[in-house]
């Protein structure tokens, strides 16, 4: 299925640079790069892609018909979802964990699938504690609190894409986005990391106040 | 009991592993290479007592002849005749003088538990290997004789705080002892002593002179006389009132031990006795020490613009003994720092190291395990006159000429200089992510360090040994080689986030407040990289030293995260 040739490869690993790569806590390099490859093609223009891959975009009703699924099962069987699985690495699909690869992936699909444009290498969380026209966080820190603490997946999709509502649904990476969801996934599995700096709470929190820090000093 | 006419009551620690109870002149045998005592504050006292009779019993005149005695240590028979005439001075019990007791019996006071013999709580901190084993707790209620001596001894060159009218030690209370001991876990009893003995004219302070030591001078055996009772001013013993050797067996403490016909079985070592001691008499106003003393196993301290003041002896710390107290253990500063370090440990640095090293290119068969040393660091934990245990650490010594200790000792300096920072900074930031306000954090924090220095410490002196041997290369260096403060800057900088993260980040993540923590880490880390404004140290230590403040090959994924 993977249309992308010998010739290609080299190209592919630019897709996420070294410094986006470091950055991730939750997905592979392989993983990241079908990420990025998967919403341009979902998302972008046909000008704008042109200039990235010579790979063709998808239908624009294949977005809508995603954007349109409220749980993660309904978005299991959308055509956008199975693009995106094909892509994915063998490790990643042949995983024996299926079910919760599955559940994971389609989650990752349905909220970035409300991601317009893309500023590669910055997090979704710096983007929330950006400061708004209010003088204020884009998102407010006690909203930004629930995101912390969601419970089910379909609370965590439903924030996220409320989040990126918020966002302007632009200025943030996707590659980065889909990690978020990817490492909240993997501590909801119970695989939470040794170094704390490496979880979920602190990574969207570090973004988040690191972003608001910037400005915040100059209102107390 | 006679402590010296050959009864065999010094636990000591045999080649094969077992524990034989033998007379102090076998302390030269062969196949004794410890000592085992019950109690880890016995261990050090014990030594103490071995090195005060050695000084006084086998006066030396030079190094040459300390060096004849390493390589060929006395017979215990030979130590046994030396001890001969001291014998009259260490009996324990008796209607004569009694070993370091008052020569009153003290009849007008009350007895009291022989526990009172004790310093609180020894084994409650860190001990060493070997030692904590014999270590037993609870109740104390009867004591061997050879238990009630090393308790009595201990407590005499300790003697911590009291209250009024309750001397403390010559070396004030609860004093650091620093010792040189071999690395090698082989070294006999007697090479480990032998490093600590001193030439007797090293022993002689201002205003002493130096006499033949004999059992019946009053001013070098306090107890063969009327107690010198300090119930009155002007009655401070200063040191040029008594004997030179008098700095090992001091005796601020009035105490008899009533001593009974028993049998039964001693509550610290377990051994069966005939004879007990379960009550003691004690008594205050003994000899109040005054004065510049200086003992030789103690180092001081003294302040270099205040040069009146006495030095003072150097004591445990309530938040623990590290590498950062190293320098002022081992390398001299008075003019500087102000840190004077013991009289051994600067006699073994400066002299008998040469000696030994000078031996062996002659061919002499000085052993080879005598190339490593280390320094054994021991004394009370005392936190506001409280005793909460007792410290046993050792550190590693380095091999160096004396004229390349300036430079060692700057560059040491610098390093742990900057490691204090980094400790004070990394605290702090814990606090800031513990706390709402900083001024609401009045917890001990001082476990932070004790934790930082501790995860520090091999680096601290596998840097200090790199740093040695570049100045026994090339002597005239002045300047720290960057790769070498780069990687100590690395090692601190390392350190300091994973003890952050340990401990402000890892508790239960829904009640982790993340603003503050985010937020303090954010501040480490712009002081570890010397780029906020309270960051001028390490900034300094960057810019002197000429490095990048990153390693090519650290991954650091989190220092991007905020606004980009
Ligand atoms: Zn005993």
């Amino acid at each position: 299925m993977s249309e992308a040739s010998e010739a290609d490869s080299s190209q592919e690993w630019l897709v996420v640079d070294d410094q986006e790569l470091k950055s991730l806590a939750a997905l592979s390099l392989d993983e990241a790069v079908a990420v990025r490859r998967w919403w341009q093609r979902l998302a972008l223009s046909p000008v704008e892609l042109k200039q990235l891959t010579p790979q063709p975009g998808l239908p624009r009703g294949v977005r809508a018909a995603l954007r349109r699924c409220d749980t993660p099962d309904a978005a299991l069987l959308t055509q956008a979802f199975r693009e995106l699985w094909h892509l994915l690495p063998e490790a990643t699909v042949e995983s024996p964990f299926i079910e919760a690869q599955l559940e994971k992936w389609s989650c990752i699909a349905l909220v970035l699938a409300e991601l317009r444009n893309e500023t590669p290498g910055k997090a979704l969380a710096a983007r929330l504690g950006q400061q708004a026209s209010t003088g204020k966080p884009i998102m407010s820190e006690l909203r930004f609190q629930q995101i912390l603490t969601c419970r089910t997946p379909e609370e965590l999709v439903q924030r996220l894409r409320r989040a990126l509502a918020l966002a302007g649904r632009s200025e943030m990476s996707a590659v980065r986005l889909a990690d978020v969801v990817a490492l909240w996934w993997r501590e909801y599995s119970g695989e939470i990391s040794a170094r704390p700096t490496h979880r979920f709470g602190f990574m969207l929190a570090n973004d988040y106040f690191g972003a608001a820090a910037s400005y915040r000093h100059e209102d107390t | 009991m006679n402590l010296l006419n050959g009864a065999r009551w010094l636990p000591c620690l045999m080649r094969d592993g077992s524990v034989e109870y033998r007379p102090p002149a076998d302390m030269a045998h062969p196949d004794v290479i410890n000592l085992a005592c019950p109690r880890a504050d016995f261990q050090a006292g014990a030594y103490q007592f071995l090195l005060g009779l050695l000084q006084t019993a086998l006066p030396l005149a030079d190094h040459g002849e300390w060096l004849d005695y390493l390589i060929e240590p006395p017979r215990p028979d030979t130590l046994q005749k030396a001890f001969a005439p001291l014998e009259s001075a260490f009996e324990l019990d008796g209607d004569g003088p009694r070993f370091m007791q008052d020569l009153d019996p003290l009849d007008d006071v009350k007895d009291t538990s022989v526990s009172a013999l004790l310093i609180d709580s020894p084994g409650a901190s860190t001990i060493t290997k070997n030692i904590d084993l014999f270590v037993k707790r609870g109740r104390v209620d009867a004591m061997c004789e050879a238990c009630a001596a090393l308790a009595l001894f201990t407590m005499q060159v300790n003697a911590p705080a009291g209250g009024a009218g309750i001397r403390v030690g010559l070396r004030g209370g609860g004093p650091l002892t620093t010792l040189v001991m071999p690395e090698s876990a082989d070294a006999t009893l007697w090479q480990r002593l032998w490093l600590n003995v001193l030439p007797s004219s090293r022993l002689v302070q201002q205003g002493q002179r130096w006499t033949e030591p004999r059992s019946d001078d009053p001013d070098l055996f306090f107890w063969i006389a009327d107690t010198r009772i300090s119930d009155k001013k002007g009655t401070e013993v200063l040191p040029e009132h008594v004997h030179p050797l008098h700095a090992y067996w001091s005796v601020p403490r009035r105490f008899r031990l009533l001593i009974e016909p028993d049998k039964c079985s001693c509550d610290l070592c377990g051994r069966e006795t005939d004879r007990i001691v379960r009550q003691v008499r004690g008594k205050k106003q003994g000899a109040n020490y005054d004065g510049p003393w200086q003992h030789p196993l103690t180092p001081y301290r003294r302040d270099p613009k205040k040069p009146a003041e006495l030095p003072l002896s150097q004591k445990g710390q309530p938040s623990g003994l590290g590498y950062r107290h190293w320098p002022g253990l081992v390398l001299n500063d008075p003019e500087g720092s102000g840190t004077m370090p013991a009289a051994v440990v600067l006699d073994y640095i400066n002299h008998k190291q040469k000696l030994v090293d000078e031996e062996r290119r002659w061919g002499e068969d000085v052993q080879a395990l005598l190339k490593q040393m280390r320094l054994w660091i021991s004394g009370y934990d005392l936190d506001k006159g409280k005793t909460r245990g007792w410290y046993s650490v050792e550190m590693p010594l380095v091999e160096l000429p004396e004229s390349s200790q300036d430079i060692l000792r700057e560059w040491v300096q610098q390093l742990t200089g900057l490691a204090q920072q980094v400790a004070s900074a990394t605290r702090n930031q814990i606090k800031a992510a513990w706390f709402k306000r900083l001024a609401d954090a009045k917890g001990d924090m001082s476990q932070v360090d004790k934790q930082f220095f501790s995860a520090t410490h091999d680096a601290f002196f596998h840097t200090v040994s790199r740093l040695t041997a570049i100045l026994q290369e090339k002597a005239e260096t002045t300047v720290m080689p960057a790769d070498i403060a780069q990687s100590w800057y690395l090692v601190l900088r390392r350190e300091a986030l994973a003890l952050f993260d340990d401990q402000a980040l890892s508790g239960a993540q829904e009640n982790m407040n993340w603003q503050r923590a985010t937020d303090a880490r954010r501040q480490l880390q712009g002081f570890l990289s010397g780029r906020s404004k309270g960051s001028k140290a390490v900034k300094d230590f960057i810019s002197q030293h000429g490095f990048a403040p990153t390693a090519q090959t650290e991954k650091s994924p989190l220092t991007q995260g905020g606004a980009a």
